[in-house]
C-alpha cells in the first residue's frame, strides 16, 4: 500500500499523533514504502526546525506582583500561615564575625533571633545589599582612596567601611543611594525609609581623624585602621538610623562606627519589614505593585552577590597564609555566608563551605567554598603550609590515603567528619552554628608512581568500618536496615572495567549481593516478605557455618499495582551531556513511560542553574506527549539539584495519589553539591514528603565524581532506594524489566533481627550491611526508619558464623579465655548469663534452634509495623547440597571481601570466587553472571599488578 | 490553612511555572503588547484559581490555552488590532543568503521557517504555533480552536509542506548540510 504524500497521517505519525491502532496500521504500510518513510523524516526534521525557530522569542514572564496575586488568590482567601510559610520563613542566627574589621569596628554583631523575614522582604534586602555592594568602587570619595590603594587584600572590613562610606557619603554619592533605595525596594514607603537612613548630610560632624581615634581608643587599632578611609560622618546620623529602627536606642553618632553599621543594617530590616506589610496588602486580584523600573531579578542579584564574595574570599585566601589569617579568612567567609544566608529567597541554603583541619599534624590545610545557587557550581581551593595548629577550627577528618603516600594534598583521599561547627567570635556567647559539611576529596585520579591500582581521585564514599565478630553471650542480637540498592555493584564495575581497583568503601558487600537475580520464592501467606535460610559450610572458612537470611517481596504484577503519580527529577546540566548519562536516561526513561498504565500520571522538572518544569503532570494515556517531552531534554548550564528535588517533591504533591502510588525519580550524574543532613531543609521535605507517601528512587549516572554516599543517603532519607545505571542493559533490568520493584513499595521500614543462639553459636558476624547497622532496641521502635523493599525485591545477607565448639582467633578478636573452646563441653560450662538462659524452658525449647530471624515491617500505607519471627535450625547441610543461589552468593561476598581487602576474608581469593561461580552459574536470564564472572577475571588482572 | 488551600496554592503554583511564558508568548500573540498580555494571562491564572481542579486536571494545557485564546480575543477586540507581530514579520527574508558559521545558518534556517509561516493562512498559522510553539498535542490544539482534530491534522500536514518545500528548496533539508560539512 502507498502511502499518499499529502496524507495527513504523514505528519501526523512523524510528530507522534497517531493513536495506537493508527500507528500500528501505519507503521505496517509504511514499513514497505521508501517515499513515506524519507517524507516522514523530512516532516520530522522540519519539525524539529520549525521548533527551534518558534522558541526564539525572548521569554516574558508575569511580574512578580502578578505571580503573588495568583498564589494568594490559589489560596481563597486563606491566610498563609502554617504550612506555607514555614518553608518561607527564615529563621536567621546570623553571626558577624568580622576579624578584619577590627580596623574600624571591633566587632560588629548583626544577630537577629528567629527574625522572620517573608520571602519577598529578603529580596528586597538582597538587591539592597547587593546595590551598595555593586556601587562600592564608585562611591570612594579621592581622598579616601590613597592608602586603600595600597591594600590590594579585599576583605568584609572593606566592604563594610565602603558600605557606611557610600552611605554617609555627602553630595553626588546621596544620588546613587537613592537610586539604590528606588531600586531594592517594591514600596515608596520602605525606599524613603532606606534613602532618610542614608540621606547625605549637609554638614559633617565627625571627621576621618575623629573616628580613627575612637578606633584607636577602643584598642583595636590595627594596620588596616588607617587604610580604610571614613568619610564624615552626618550629623543627625543617630535621628535618622532611630527613623529607620525605632527599636534601637540611638546612640551618640561618634559613639563607634559599628553604631553606624548597625543602623544601616536596621535600616535595611526596616525595609523588608515594610516589604512585608506591601505584599500583606496586596492580597487583593489584580493588586498590582511593581514599579515600573524593576528591580533586577533576584537571581541576578544573588549571583554578583555571589561573584562579589567569591572574589572576596579568593583574593583573601591567596594572599594569606599564616594562621591568624586563615582565622580571618574563615571569618570572612563565614561572614560573607551569613550574607548569603541571609539573603536567599528560596530557603535552600546557598552555601556549603569546607575547611579541613589539619589531618594528623601534616602542616597542610585546604579550605574550600562551595556555592550552589543561581549559578554554576563554584569551587575555590586553597592550600598552603600551615604553620601551626588547627587555628580553633573543628572537623575532623580521617581516612588515609589509597596506595599512595601522604606528601601531596592530591592524592590522599579522605572525608572529613560531620561536624556542627560553632565559634564565638565576639565574645558575646552567642555561637553561629554552621552545618558543617563533609565532602571534598583531592587528586584527579591515579597518582604517578603509585604502586598500586587503587583508585584515589574524586568520588565519596563513606568510612565504615566493617563489623567483626560477636559472642551472642555479649550481644545475642543483630539488628540492621535492609538495603535493596545495587548501585554499589555497577560503580565497582565501572571501575574495574576503567582498569581501577575501586576505593575499599565504594565496595558495599551487600549491594553487591542484592545486584543479582535469585530463585527465592516469594511469599504465600498474608504477609508481603518470605524469609529464606539456608545454612552450609563457609567457602573461605571451612570450620565456619554460612547463614544465608534472604527476604523475598511480593510480585505485584503491573496490573495490579495502584495508580502511579511519577514525577522524574533530572539534572540537565552541562555534565550530563555525556553518552552515558542524559541520552542513555532518556532511553531509560522510555522504557519505564512505556510500561506505565494509563492510570499513571508522569512529570518532569528539570534542573542545570534553576529548576523548572519540563512536563507538567499528565495521565499517561497520552504517552506520546510524554516521550516527546524526554526527547526533547537537553543537557546544558550548572547544577541547582537541591531546587530541582524541592520542585519535584512539589509537583508529585500537587498531583498526589492518595492510596496512589507517588514517587520522585531522581537522575543526576551525581555531581551533586547537596550535603544530607538531618536538619537540613531538603531532608526535612524528604521526611515529611515521606509521610504522606511520596517516595524517592535516585537513578545514578556516569561516572567521575559521583558522590556515591550521598546519593544513597538522599535516597534513604527520601524512603526510597538508589541504582546506578551505566549502560542500556542495566537501565532495561532497573526501569524496564523491575518496574515494580523500582517503583511500587510493598513494605516499608523493613528491619532484621536475627536471635543468635549461644548454645548452637559461639560468634557470629554479618557480612556487609556495615552502615546499615541499627542499635537492637531500634528494632522495636517504629520511628525509626529503615529501607522498603519494592515488589518482587529480594533482600540478601550472609551471617558468617563460628559455632559453638569452634575456637576462633581472627583478627578482631582475642580468643576467649573462659569460652567453651572444643568439643564435649557443655552449657553447664559456660557462663551464668548462658546458664539462666539454660534454666528459662523457653530458651531450653529453642536450644536445638541456631538462630531465629525476626523481620518488620510497615505496610506502604501504615504507621504501625507488624512483625515475622522465622526460627532457624540447621540441620548441617555440606556445602555440595548447598543451593546454586547459595554458593553464588558466597562467590559475591568472596569478591567484595577480596576487592575490600577484608580482614576476614579468610582463604578467599579472586580465582577462589571464580570457582564458585562457575560451578554455580545457573539461573542468568541475564547474563549479569556470565558477566560477573568476566569482571573477576579483569579484578584479578587489576590484583596482580 | 487547611491543606486543600496549601494543596492548591502549590498546584497553581506548578501550573504557573510550567505554562507562564508560554502563556505569556501565547497572548502576545493576539496583543501584540506584553503589558496587556501580561494582563490576559493573570487573567487566566485567577480564573484556574476558581476553576474546579477535577475538571481541568489531565486536559490543563487545552484549557489554559482555551481560556488565555478568548480572553486576549477579548482584548484585542476592544483595543484595537494587533500590532508588534507586523513589525517582527517584516525583518524576516523569504530565503538569505548562506552565512560563514553554523549559528548564522541556523538563524537564516529560523528567519526562513518564520517567513514561511507568515505565508499560510491565518487558521494553519495559529494551528501550526500551538503545535511547534507551544507544543499542544492534536486534540488539544482541536480543544482550543473547536475544532475536530483530524481539520487540526489536515492544517499542520498542509502547513509542514510549505515549510518542507522551502526548507527544500534551500536546501538546508539535503544531508550535507545537515552533516554541517562545509
Amino acid at each position: 500500500m502507498n502511502i499518499e504524500q499529502d496524507d495527513p497521517r504523514l505528519t501526523a505519525y512523524a510528530l507522534g499523533e497517531l493513536d495506537d491502532s493508527e500507528r500500528n496500521e501505519f507503521e505496517q504500510a509504511l514499513a514497505d514504502d521508501d517515499a513515506a518513510q524519507a517524507a516522514v523524516q523530512e516532516i520530522q526534521r522540519a519539525a524539529e526546525v520549525s521548533r527551534a525557530a518558534l522558541q526564539l522569542g525572548a521569554a516574558e514572564s508575569l511580574s512578580e506582583d502578578q505571580r503573588q496575586a495568583i498564589l494568594l488568590s490559589a489560596d481563597k482567601g486563606a491566610r498563609r500561615g502554617t504550612e506555607a510559610t514555614k518553608t518561607r520563613f527564615w529563621y536567621v542566627r546570623v553571626g558577624w564575625g568580622v576579624a578584619a574589621a577590627a580596623a574600624i569596628l571591633i566587632s560588629i554583631t548583626f544577630f537577629v533571633s528567629e527574625l522572620n523575614w517573608d520571602q519577598r522582604a529578603q529580596s528586597a534586602l538582597t538587591e539592597t545589599i547587593d546595590s551598595i555592594n555593586s556601587v562600592l568602587p564608585n562611591t570612594r570619595a579621592p581622598e579616601s582612596t590613597s592608602k586603600a590603594d595600597d591594600e590590594k587584600s579585599f576583605d568584609l572590613a572593606k566592604v563594610t567601611a565602603l558600605a557606611i562610606e557610600s552611605a554617609l557619603a555627602p553630595g553626588g554619592n546621596g544620588k546613587k543611594i537613592d537610586e539604590i533605595a528606588a531600586t531594592s525596594t517594591a514600596s515608596p514607603a520602605a525606599s524613603n525609609a532606606v534613602t532618610e537612613a542614608v540621606k547625605p548630610p549637609d554638614e559633617p560632624m565627625v571627621d576621618t581623624e575623629t573616628l580613627g581615634n575612637l578606633q584607636e581608643t577602643d584598642g583595636q587599632a590595627q594596620k588596616e585602621s588607617s587604610e580604610v578611609a571614613v568619610q564624615p560622618a552626618p550629623p543627625t546620623v543617630s535621628e535618622h538610623a532611630s527613623i529607620a529602627s525605632p527599636s534601637s536606642k540611638a546612640k551618640a553618632p561618634a559613639d563607634s562606627a559599628s553604631v553606624l553599621v548597625d543602623k544601616t543594617l536596621s535600616a535595611k530590616k526596616n525595609v523588608s519589614a515594610t516589604g512585608v506589610a506591601t505584599s500583606a496588602t496586596s492580597g487583593a486580584p489584580k493588586a498590582t505593585v511593581a514599579p515600573k523600573a524593576s528591580a533586577p531579578s533576584l537571581q541576578l542579584a544573588q549571583r554578583s552577590v555571589e561573584e562579589v564574595e567569591l572574589q572576596l574570599a579568593d583574593r583573601t585566601t591567596s594572599q594569606r597564609k599564616t594562621d591568624e589569617d586563615r582565622a580571618r579568612i574563615m571569618k570572612d567567609v563565614e561572614s560573607q555566608k551569613q550574607l548569603a544566608l541571609g539573603t536567599d529567597s528560596s530557603g535552600i541554603k546557598p552555601y556549603k563551605m569546607q575547611v579541613e583541619a589539619p589531618r594528623n599534624g601534616v602542616d597542610l590545610y585546604q579550605g574550600y567554598i562551595e556555592t550552589k545557587n543561581a549559578g554554576a557550581e563554584t569551587t575555590h581551593g586553597n592550600s598552603g603550609r600551615n604553620t601551626g595548629g588547627g587555628g580553633g577550627f573543628g572537623g575532623e577528618s580521617f581516612g588515609g590515603g589509597f596506595g599512595g603516600g601522604g606528601s601531596s594534598v592530591g592524592n590522599v583521599w579522605g572525608i572529613s567528619r560531620r561536624e556542627e561547627w560553632s565559634y564565638d567570635v565576639n565574645g558575646d556567647g552567642v555561637n553561629s552554628q554552621i552545618p558543617f559539611y563533609t565532602y571534598r576529596s583531592q587528586g584527579s585520579g591515579l597518582e604517578s608512581g603509585q604502586t598500586s591500582l587503587r583508585w584515589s581521585g574524586s568520588g565519596s564514599y563513606p568510612v565504615t568500618a566493617e563489623s567483626g565478630f560477636q559472642s551472642p553471650l555479649q550481644a545475642p542480637l543483630s539488628t540492621f536496615s535492609i538495603d535493596v540498592d545495587t548501585a554499589s555493584y555497577t560503580n565497582v564495575r565501572r571501575f574495574l572495567t576503567q582498569g581501577h581497583l575501586p576505593p575499599r568503601e565504594a565496595v558495599r558487600i551487600e549491594e553487591l549481593l542484592n545486584y543479582f537475580g535469585y530463585e527465592y520464592a516469594g511469599p504465600t501467606g498474608a504477609d508481603p516478605i518470605a524469609v529464606r535460610v539456608e545454612v552450609a559450610p563457609c567457602p573461605w572458612a571451612p570450620e565456619h557455618r554460612l547463614a544465608r537470611v534472604a527476604l523475598k517481596a511480593r510480585d505485584v504484577p503491573m496490573s495490579d499495582r495502584a495508580a502511579g503519580n511519577f514525577v522524574f527529577v533530572i539534572d540537565v546540566s552541562g555534565s550530563m551531556a555525556d553518552a552515558n548519562k542524559l541520552p542513555l536516561l532518556k532511553e531509560s526513561m522510555k522504557l519505564l513511560v512505556r510500561k506505565l498504565n494509563a492510570r499513571d500520571r508522569v512529570g518532569i522538572v528539570t534542573y542545570r542553574d534553576s529548576a523548572s518544569i519540563a512536563l507538567a503532570s499528565m495521565p499517561c494515556e497520552d504517552k506520546n506527549t510524554i516521550l516527546a517531552a524526554i526527547e526533547s531534554l537537553h543537557a546544558d548550564g550548572s547544577t541547582n539539584g537541591e531546587g530541582g528535588i524541592q520542585l519535584g517533591y512539589t509537583v508529585a504533591n500537587a498531583n498526589l495519589i492518595p492510596g496512589g502510588i507517588n514517587r520522585v525519580l531522581l537522575a543526576t550524574d551525581g555531581d551533586f553539591n547537596v550535603g544530607v543532613t538531618e536538619n537540613d531543609a531538603l531532608v526535612q521535605t524528604l521526611k515529611d514528603r515521606a509521610k504522606s507517601n511520596i517516595f524517592l528512587t535516585v537513578l545514578g549516572f556516569g561516572s567521575g565524581n559521583i558522590k556515591d554516599d550521598r546519593l544513597e543517603a538522599l535516597a534513604d532519607k527520601g524512603h526510597g532506594h538508589y541504582v546506578y545505571i551505566d549502560n542500556f542493559n542495566e537501565a532495561n533490568r532497573v526501569l524496564g524489566e523491575q518496574t515494580g520493584a523500582t517503583l511500587v513499595t510493598v513494605a516499608k521500614d523493613v528491619k532484621v533481627q536475627v536471635e543468635f543462639n549461644p548454645a548452637k553459636v559461639n560468634l557470629y558476624r554479618l557480612v556487609g550491611y556495615d552502615d546499615r547497622l541499627l542499635a537492637p532496641q531500634d528494632f522495636n521502635d517504629d520511628r525509626k526508619d529503615a529501607g522498603e523493599m519494592g515488589a518482587g525485591h529480594a533482600v540478601t545477607a550472609l551471617y558468617e558464623i563460628v559455632p559453638a565448639g569452634v575456637a576462633y582467633s581472627g583478627p578482631g578478636l582475642d580468643p576467649l579465655k573462659y569460652a567453651p573452646q572444643g568439643p564435649g563441653q557443655t552449657l553447664d560450662d559456660l557462663t551464668s548469663q548462658t546458664r539462666q538462659l539454660k534454666e528459662d524452658p523457653r530458651a531450653a525449647a529453642a536450644s536445638g534452634e541456631l538462630m531465629t530471624i525476626k523481620i518488620r515491617y510497615k505496610d506502604p500505607n501504615a504507621d504501625a509495623s507488624k512483625r515475622i519471627d522465622a526460627p532457624v535450625t540447621d540441620p548441617g547441610q555440606g556445602y555440595d547440597q548447598s543451593s546454586r543461589d547459595y554458593r553464588w552468593a558466597a562467590a559475591v561476598a568472596e569478591y567484595g571481601m577480596v576487592l575490600r581487602d577484608s580482614q576476614f576474608k579468610g582463604t578467599a581469593t579472586i580465582d577462589s570466587a571464580r570457582a564458585i561461580a562457575e560451578g554455580s552459574n545457573g539461573f542468568d536470564p541475564r547474563g549479569q553472571r556470565a558477566e560477573f564472572i568476566n569482571l573477576l577475571v579483569t579484578a584479578k588482572t587489576l590484583l596482580q599488578k | 490553612m487547611s491543606d486543600d488551600a496549601s494543596r492548591q496554592e502549590e498546584w497553581v503554583g506548578a501550573v504557573l511555572e510550567r505554562y507562564e511564558r508560554a502563556l505569556l508568548n501565547y497572548a502576545l500573540r493576539f496583543t501584540g503588547n506584553l503589558e496587556a498580555a501580561r494582563d490576559v494571562v493573570q487573567d487566566t491564572f485567577l480564573q484556574l484559581c476558581q476553576a474546579d481542579r477535577a475538571r481541568i486536571d489531565g486536559h490543563m494545557a487545552a484549557w489554559l490555552y482555551t481560556v488565555c485564546r478568548n480572553r486576549a480575543l477579548d482584548v484585542r477586540k476592544k483595543e484595537g488590532r494587533m500590532e508588534g507581530l507586523a513589525e517582527r514579520q517584516e525583518q524576516l527574508q523569504a530565503c538569505p543568503a548562506p552565512g560563514p558559521s553554523v549559528r548564522a545558518e541556523q538563524n537564516e534556517t529560523h528567519a526562513m521557517v518564520l517567513a514561511a509561516l507568515e505565508t499560510l493562512p491565518e487558521r494553519e498559522q495559529e494551528v501550526f504555533r500551538l503545535k511547534f510553539q507551544d507544543g499542544l498535542s492534536y486534540r488539544e490544539i482541536g480543544q482550543v480552536l473547536g475544532m475536530p482534530h483530524t481539520t487540526v491534522s489536515l492544517h499542520v500536514h498542509t502547513a509542514l509542506q510549505t515549510i518542507r518545500e522551502r526548507l527544500r528548496a534551500c536546501a538546508v533539508l539535503t544531508p550535507e548540510r545537515q552533516g554541517l560539512t562545509p
